[in-house]
Formats: C-alpha cells, structure tokens, sequence
C-alpha cells in the first residue's frame, strides 16, 4: 500500500512541485496551504510523513510541528521542515519542536525522495 | 491662528497673555512645513510607484510559474511514456542474459539525461517562492515607509498655533515615525538567505 505524505506550504508552486515530484516515486499525497489546514487535514488522515514549509500563515511550521508532537499518533511520524530559512538559530529551535529533519529550499527532487525513503522506513 | 489683538506684540490665547512668535519663527515653521508636506508627497508618490511596480513583479512570476511547471510536468510524462516501455524491454532482456541492444542503451542514456534536466528545472523553478518572499519583504518596507509619510503629511497640514505647538507637532512625527520603524524591525529578518539556485543543505536530527 503506498505511503501517504502530507505536503504543508502556502506557496502553490511548491506544493505542485512537491505533490509531482512524490506522486512520480508512488507515494499518495495530501496537501495543505498553511499549518492551520495541515493540522486538519494530518488529524483527519493519518500519514506516514509531513513535509511542511516554515514561514505560512495563520499558523507556521514550528507551531504546526509542536501540536502534531502534542498528538498521540503523530508522537513518532516523521516531520521534515522544508524551509528558505537556514539559521542555526532556527534549526535548533526545529529540533526542540520535534522535526525530524530540515531541507533548506530549493530541493533536489532525488534527493528529497532519498531523505523521505530514509526517514519514512 | 494668529490673533495680535491689543497690537502689542503678545497675543490672548485661553484667557493667558502668550508672547507672540517672532516673524522669523513663523518663516521657519512655514518652510519646515512645506517641506514636510513636499517630501511626503513627492517621496510617498515614488513608494506607490515602487509598491505598484513590486506587485506587477510578483504578478508576472505567479503567471510565468504556472506554466512552466505545467511545461515541465507534461515534459517528464511524455519521456516517461516513451522510455516505459524501453526500460521495460531492457530489464527483460538482462533478465534473460541476453545483451541490451546499443538503441536501447541510446534511449535509456538519453532519458536518464532528460530526467536529470527536469530534476535541475524543478529545483531552479522554486526560484519563484524565493523571490515571492523577497519581494513581499520589499513591499512591506515599501508600505510601512508609505504609511509614515502619509502621517508626516497629515500632521504637517495642521498649522499649529504658536512656536510651542510647531515642537510639539514635530515631536509627534518623530514618534511617529520611531513607530513605525520599530514594527518595520520586527520584521527586519530576510527570510531568504540563498544568493543561487543550489541545492539547499539537509540535515537529519
């Protein structure tokens, strides 16, 4: 059964480019145009991943990242930020959040698929 | 409003005798008046063209991305089409032992070269989100810088009263204006760091 990828940014583009770049590698895809609707829609469906951008509105990626922590079964589920942001500072506070890891944009399709195989395993 | 109304120099205002600014006084709070109304205008004129020129910017890079995403996904389904069933042919073949014809080794080089060109293309594409928040940053600048010479303008229009009321006005657009930019610091952080289109770094915690 394939696995599911939650695909959270509010930048249509990406999310084209995500969605086509994991759909091409045979995993299902649900996307979200900013954390508020990732948080609906990662509650509502459970998935094998969250790919989420940082900077959205209403509700950003680190927030997004602590209330999928704060459910049960999002305790273990990997958590990539996929982010223009590249500070150490923010990167840390990535890590105390719960992300599994952080992408700095722009992505390598290859590469993004070998990170998700990794983690998603 | 200026009232010289016993002619001595001093003038009645809310029932106390205050001494009436000197005509030097008055010429500079007129110019510096008119100065500030001028640069308000003139500069907020150029911010709007600025602001409606950023927003243009963003307009033609929404419709540009568009379609070249569209180009380069409908791209890669062709070659996929067209390589399928070769690979497929390949795979048999090396399965059965027996050698993959120089053709299909052709095709199948030509098509690992056209999917490493899409995958540089769909790196490169996601130019259009950097340069979005880029440019949203700029326009908010733009904005916050628009907003505080409309204050200045607003403020200047008032004439004030005496010399004590010229400070106190000038002291309120300088408020105004530390306002202002301390909300513009808040946001002084550039989200994008990138300066090319490289890859972006992992790293796995």
């Amino acid at each position: 059964m394939a696995k599911t990828i939650l695909a959270v940014d509010d930048s249509v583009s990406i999310r084209k480019m995500v969605n086509f770049t994991l759909k091409s590698a045979g995993y299902e895809v649900i996307e979200a145009t900013d954390g508020q609707e990732g948080l609906e829609k990662a509650k509502s469906s459970m998935v094998n991943l969250v790919l989420t951008d940082q900077n959205m509105p209403r509700m950003d990626g680190l927030t997004l990242i602590k209330s999928l922590r704060g459910l049960p079964q999002y305790a273990t589920v990997p958590i990539l930020m996929l982010t223009t942001e590249s500070s150490d500072a923010m990167k840390a506070q990535g890590r105390a959040a719960g992300a599994t890891g952080w992408m700095v944009k722009p992505f390598d399709p290859q590469k993004l698929l070998e990170v998700i195989k990794k983690v998603i395993a | 409003m200026r009232n010289d109304i016993n002619g001595s120099g001093t003038s009645d205002v809310g029932g106390s005798t205050q001494a009436k600014p000197s005509e030097d006084c008055l010429a500079v709070q007129d110019e510096t008046q008119a100065v500030l109304t001028c640069l308000a205008e003139e500069f907020g004129k150029q911010l709007h063209y600025a602001h409606r020129e950023l927003n243009q910017t963003q307009e033609l890079l929404n419709d540009a991305i568009n379609t070249l995403i569209a180009c380069v996904t409908s791209i890669h389904r062709s070659v996929d089409a067209i390589t399928g069933g070769v690979r497929r042919t390949a795979a048999e073949s090396q399965a059965s032992g027996k050698p993959t014809s120089p053709a299909v080794k052709t095709v199948l080089n030509i098509s690992d070269q056209l999917e490493a060109n899409i995958n540089t293309a769909i790196r490169t594409l996601q130019f259009q989100d950097i340069t979005t928040q880029l440019i949203d940053h700029a326009i908010h600048r733009v904005s916050a810088m628009n907003d505080t010479l409309a204050d200045i303008k607003s403020l200047s229009a008032k004439a004030p009263v005496d010399s004590n009321g010229f400070i106190d006005q000038l002291c309120r657009q300088k408020e105004s204006i530390l306002h202002k930019v301390a909300n513009l610091d808040e946001h002084k952080t550039n989200p994008v760091s990138q300066g090319h289109m490289g890859t972006g770094e992992i790293e796995l915690f």
